[in-house]
């Protein structure tokens, strides 16, 4: 029961903190991004066939529910490997318009091509930015002047009147 | 020549045994705990763009609105330089991250984790906004496009002076054109405080409920008295106290058209920024600007404004309709019927949407559509040809865009051509009419 404790507790603070953890594992942790129910599920089928008893089933379920509101309520932290490999993407992509159109159509080559081997959580990151969502409303303003013509005060009209 | 060479060896002589740049570069290295200075790399980082940490000016005012779709906006007022943008919430969070502490790769980390969604060409047009609207502190100098401008300055320079002289004429023929097109001639700048003044001492009485009630009584009378005989018949002289009054009427309708405008703009507490006398499309108008009126959130209000200049003019013509109809004096109806023939045309002219006339401000507001004839003309020239090539389908902005655009376009160019073919037989009207009015006034006395 002990090390089953263990193995969940460690698997889940990695999952949580984004801790690096052993292959066969690393590609499932692109499941941080699905809803809770899918992680609970990924957790579960882990430890299988060794049984989960409800009370700690229920803990963890807790403790990723809190931690996953949190994240819906502020924007999410991420961990310091992806960090340094999206700074390294996005400083290229800001100076490069040719490098940004490639990483928007495939990030993994164009990452490659940066030298830099993205783990399947990074890709998965990388793979929900929308481009097209950003429908920018910026927008300039026009100068509001009113006007009035001084166009009927036309003398010469005026003084045609005058005459006749 | 020998003395300079004794003059050297003398310093040479006194010189220390380290140069200069050797001790500084000893100094350097001796830095306790200081890493060595590398000049190309503090150079890398001046000029790297991700590195670039924004600064927001700190004196701004920001106002949040809603579109009748529902879309969430923000007005930005640099109240310093007079200068505004609308903002969406995307841009707002970017806004509110330059602190000149993120940098623009840190925004767009921040963003892409807020959003899902790499900014980077929203960073950049954002920043270009930001930065001719003077939001940004420590603007970013353009260097290469500074130093082409020099380049080609000097190179226009040495083909002559000559050359350079005929450019010089023609560059203020043209400036003179275009003045003529939009240029001010006289500017009042420190018209807020006073009309502020005028709203707090009666002008705020205009817009009392019972005085609305009485334009529109005043209105309904006027325009039925306008089918309506004269009260006073008989023949009439027309003389110089008449014109005098006519004249004087119309200057009165143009000081309250675009007083309205600015105590409107005052009741919506917001800034008149000027008044004054301008050029527009070669017309002499007189003018207010109530550009603040974008912090207004509600567009009802910012219709209002442009609506109080001709809703004036209405008010006035059926009060000389009605002025006529009562006046048994056939001189008092020469003179109301010039300044009701000129309110209805104000009415009819100002509510003109195709020109930057009051109508326009209205339609745009309506719309929500800032920029509405700029962006028009801008997508069919560039857009529409192309669109209809493809038989693409167009949204509403677009549909907007394409009949705005098409209409406002003809309508310039009808009035420019008006104005460039009348131009030379319209001075010669002003001066003879000046000169014809000085040869009254003298035999007048």
């Amino acid at each position: 029961m002990d090390k089953v404790t263990d193995i969940l507790v460690e698997y889940t603070d990695a999952l949580l903190q984004g801790k690096p953890v052993s292959k066969d594992v690393e590609p499932e942790l692109a499941a941080e991004f699905r809803p809770l129910w899918e992680t609970v599920e990924f957790l579960h089928g882990v430890l299988r066939p060794a049984p989960v008893p409800a009370e700690l089933a229920q803990r963890l379920e807790n403790r990723l529910a809190a931690e996953w509101r949190e994240r819906q309520e502020k924007p999410a932290s991420i961990p310091q490997a992806l960090r340094q490999a999206l700074e390294q993407l996005i400083s290229r992509a800001l100076s490069d318009e040719g490098f940004r159109a490639r990483l928007i159509e495939d990030p993994e080559q164009a990452a490659r091509g940066l030298g830099l081997t993205l783990t399947p959580y990074e890709l998965a990151a990388l793979r929900t930015m929308d481009t097209n969502q950003l429908a920018s409303l910026i927008q300039d303003l026009d100068e509001r002047i009113s006007k009035t013509s001084l166009g009927p005060t036309d003398l010469s009209g005026l003084l045609d009147l005058m005459e006749r | 020549m020998m003395e300079r060479l004794e003059q050297d060896n003398h310093y040479a002589a006194s010189a220390p045994a380290a140069s200069l740049w050797e001790k500084l570069g000893e100094k350097i290295e001796e830095a306790p705990g200081e890493p060595a200075l590398n000049l190309w790399a503090i150079l890398g980082a001046k000029v790297d763009f991700a590195k670039y940490k924004p600064k927001r000016i700190s004196n701004y005012e920001l106002t949040e609105g809603k579109t009748a779709q529902g879309q969430v906006y923000y007005m930005l007022k640099n109240p310093a330089a007079g200068t505004y943008l609308q903002l969406g919430a995307q841009e707002l969070f970017l806004w509110n991250m330059m602190d000149g502490e993120h940098s623009v790769k840190d925004m767009s980390i921040a963003f892409l984790l807020k959003y899902g969604a790499l900014p980077i060409d929203l960073i950049i047009n954002m920043l270009a906004a930001l930065q001719n609207k003077a939001f940004l502190e420590r603007r970013p100098v353009n260097l290469y496009q500074k130093t082409a401008q020099t380049l080609a300055r000097r190179a226009l320079q040495s083909k002559g002076k000559l050359y350079l002289t005929a450019l010089k004429v023609m560059a203020v023929i043209l400036k003179a054109f275009f003045w003529m097109l939009g240029g001010n001639i006289v500017t009042l700048r420190k018209i807020d405080k006073f009309v502020g003044a005028l709203y707090r001492r009666g002008g705020k009485l205009l817009f009392h409920p019972v005085a609305q009630v009485a334009y529109i009584l005043l209105i309904v009378l006027g325009l039925a008295t306008l089918f309506m005989p004269a009260g006073a018949q008989g023949g009439v002289t027309v003389g110089f106290s008449t014109i005098a009054f006519i004249y004087l009427g119309l200057l009165a309708i143009i000081l309250v058209h675009e007083g309205v405008h600015a105590l409107t703009c005052k009741h919506y507490r917001r800034e008149v920024k000027e008044a004054g006398l301008s050029f527009y499309l070669g017309t002499l108008v007189a003018f207010v600007d109530t550009t603040d009126m974008w912090m207004e959130p509600d567009r009802r209000h910012r219709m209002a404004v442009s609506w109080a200049g001709p809703y004036s003019n209405l008010i006035l013509g059926a009060a000389c309709s009605l002025g006529i109809f009562l006046s048994p004096w056939p001189q008092v109806d020469v003179v109301l019927t010039s300044l009701a023939t000129v309110n209805f045309l104000l009415v009819f002219t100002n509510l003109n949407p195709l020109l930057e006339w009051d109508g326009y401000y209205m339609l745009m507001d309506y719309l929500e559509i800032p920029c509405l004839r700029r962006r028009s003309l801008n997508f069919v020239r560039k857009q529409l040809w192309g669109k209809l090539k493809a038989r693409a389908s167009f949204n509403r902005e677009e549909k907007i865009f394409t009949v705005f655009g098409l209409l406002a376009g003809l309508w310039t160019v009808i009035v420019l051509v008006m104005f460039a073919l009348f131009l030379p037989q319209r001075i010669m009207g002003w001066s003879n009419a000046l000169f014809g009015l000085l040869d009254k006034i003298f035999s007048y006395f």
